[in-house]
């Protein structure tokens, strides 16, 4: 069974990411954890002392418990989370990677809205909590159904790294990715290389006992893959450096993008 | 629902055709075909425009199933004739169970077309324009967007198909009507496309209320097989977030008098819209 922890807060993108656990709890083993971070206040005078302080730490988490309630109640149907959910207050990414560490989660998940401007997704995965995950992440940007295929997207380079990303959390689904490596290096027409990588592709995959789908190799500018990262039910990549192709390209897509680890793997 | 089809000779008046009896049959529409002639009112009803009119007339109706049209049959030797000077209609045959009336008129397009809409009362009015040339008429000039401008109900301009499947739609979230969602979820259905919801943000990121709203209509879609995608765009990049793509084959913008798309987009930056996109334009009012 794989480790889940969501991380939610008081907006949509959290519906979406709830709503999309239920998606993939339909094809996969997993147990689901909820859990919510109420920031630190703001640096400057602390919100009273002694019990007052007290009475406003517990109103504010009655508070988030209620409305994640309401949330969990709503989109339940669907993502049939059961268990409690976690509440805590403090330092957001130090306590989310604690309870990481602690529950040896294999996969990471939170939603965050797709914006026209890549600026608020670059600087969340470039953020420490990414960086320093030790499980894949999964960024649900909508919500949308499994039926629309997935693709795993990659640069020659990194290829077996999303390769891994993909048996680690789908090795017990029978889901075929159609794979895209980006910005083949050389030119185009070195088939031999091409097909040196396919076969690549076809071994990692039959070791699994498991197929993929289209295999596709390109070069061009950006604008020309997006079609590939768009209307998928979701996009898998290893974890991106920072200002390259692959990080670009991830920036516009819509799709839930599943990214592989950039720090030291809890298994 | 009443749909207005303004038509004229040219091929994107023909290609309106089949999409709207789409529109037609799912929502079981009182369908107006108006022929515009670019003469004078006084002039002879031109036979060359007679036939053009007869053909659309058929190429609609040969859309439906004639076992399960909501229209009746075109009878044979159902000749136009002249109503009022420079109107000529032919009359209703033995209806289905919906109303299709056939009409040519002379004169100034956007001008007749909008007195019509206003006559008939009209839900919808839908024209044809090729992108290729500005989406102008010819002859009459800029006519989709003196009608998309002055129209006091939605217009929809349609252009030639593209290979996309995307719908864009701005929707004002503080002034959602169920008569702009159902038409939306309409097109979707039609361009068989996924839809592009753009939720604005201002600087201090997105409104909760905004973000219930989304959530709604998320849900709204979803539960009618419609695959919303969420993409947020601030105030300012609006305008070049719309101007930069082409990757919508349906444009629908919600421009009641309090909308904000309404300020954004008013006047230049509506024909801009019009005559460069390559995307058709509904405009939602």
């Amino acid at each position: 069974m794989l480790n889940t922890l969501i991380s939610v807060n008081e907006d949509l993108s959290s519906r979406f990411a709830v709503w999309y656990m239920g998606q993939l709890r339909e094809i996969l083993d997993l147990s689901v954890h909820l859990i919510h971070v109420t920031e630190q206040e703001q640096k400057g005078r602390p919100v009273a002392t002694g019990w007052v302080h007290k009475t406003w730490e517990d109103s504010v988490l009655l508070q988030a418990r209620t409305w994640i309630d309401r949330m969990i109640r709503t989109e339940r149907i669907r993502s049939r989370i059961l268990d409690e959910p976690e509440i805590l207050s403090g330092d957001r990414e130090a306590l989310l990677l604690h309870s990481m560490n602690l529950s040896a989660c294999g996969l990471f998940v939170e939603g965050m809205f797709h914006s026209f401007r890549p600026d608020a997704f670059l600087s969340r995965i470039r953020s420490n909590l990414y960086k320093k995950a030790p499980c894949p992440i999964l960024m649900v940007k909508n919500k949308t159904d499994l039926s629309r295929g997935v693709v795993i997207v990659c640069e020659d380079k990194n290829l077996e790294k999303a390769l891994d990303t993909f048996f680690c959390i789908f090795e017990s689904s029978d889901i075929r990715p159609d794979i895209l490596i980006c910005r083949f290096d050389g030119p185009p027409e070195e088939e031999s290389r091409i097909s040196r990588r396919i076969e690549e592709i076809d071994t990692a995959f039959a070791r699994h006992k498991k197929s993929h789908g289209d295999v596709k190799t390109m070069a061009g500018a950006l604008p020309s893959f997006l079609p590939y990262v768009r209307d998928r039910s979701l996009v898998i990549s290893p974890f991106p450096e920072k200002e390259s192709f692959l990080e670009n390209l991830l920036s516009l897509s819509p799709c839930p993008l599943l990214l592989g680890v950039q720090g030291p793997v809890n298994r | 629902m009443r749909i207005l089809i303004a038509l004229d000779q040219n091929e994107y008046s023909a290609h309106t055709l089949g999409r709207v009896a789409r529109l037609a049959e799912n929502t079981w529409a009182d369908i107006t075909l108006l022929g515009i002639f670019p003469r004078k009112n006084d002039s002879a009803l031109s036979g060359e425009f007679a036939a053009t009119m007869d053909r659309y007339q058929k190429d609609f109706l040969n859309c439906f199933d004639a076992a399960f049209s909501p229209y009746g049959p075109m009878e044979e030797h159902n000749a136009f004739r002249e109503v009022e000077p420079g109107v000529h209609e032919r009359s209703p045959g033995p209806g289905g169970p919906k109303h299709m009336a056939v009409r040519i008129r002379m004169g100034e397009p956007s001008g007749i077309i909008l007195e019509e809409a206003g006559k008939i009362g009209c839900d919808l009015i839908v024209l044809g324009c090729d992108a290729r040339d500005d989406c102008i008429w010819n002859p009459g000039g800029n006519v989709p967007y003196r009608v998309a401008v002055a129209a006091g109900c939605s217009v929809l301009v349609m252009k030639k198909d593209t290979d996309t499947r995307r719908i864009l739609s701005c929707l004002d979230h503080n002034e959602i009507s169920q008569a702009s969602l159902e038409m939306i979820s309409q097109m979707s259905t039609l361009f068989t496309a996924d839809l592009d919801i753009i939720g604005l943000t201002r600087k201090k990121g997105l409104k909760q209320s905004v973000q219930t709203k989304l959530g709604m209509l998320q849900s709204y879609y979803l539960s009618r097989r419609i695959q919303p995608w969420i993409e947020l765009v601030a105030f300012s990049d609006l305008e070049a977030f719309i101007a930069g793509e082409d990757r919508w084959s349906l444009i629908a913008m919600w421009m009641g008098k309090e909308s904000i798309f309404r300020q954004i987009f008013l006047g230049s930056k509506v024909e801009k819209l019009i005559s460069r996109s390559e995307s058709s334009v509904l405009l939602l009012k």
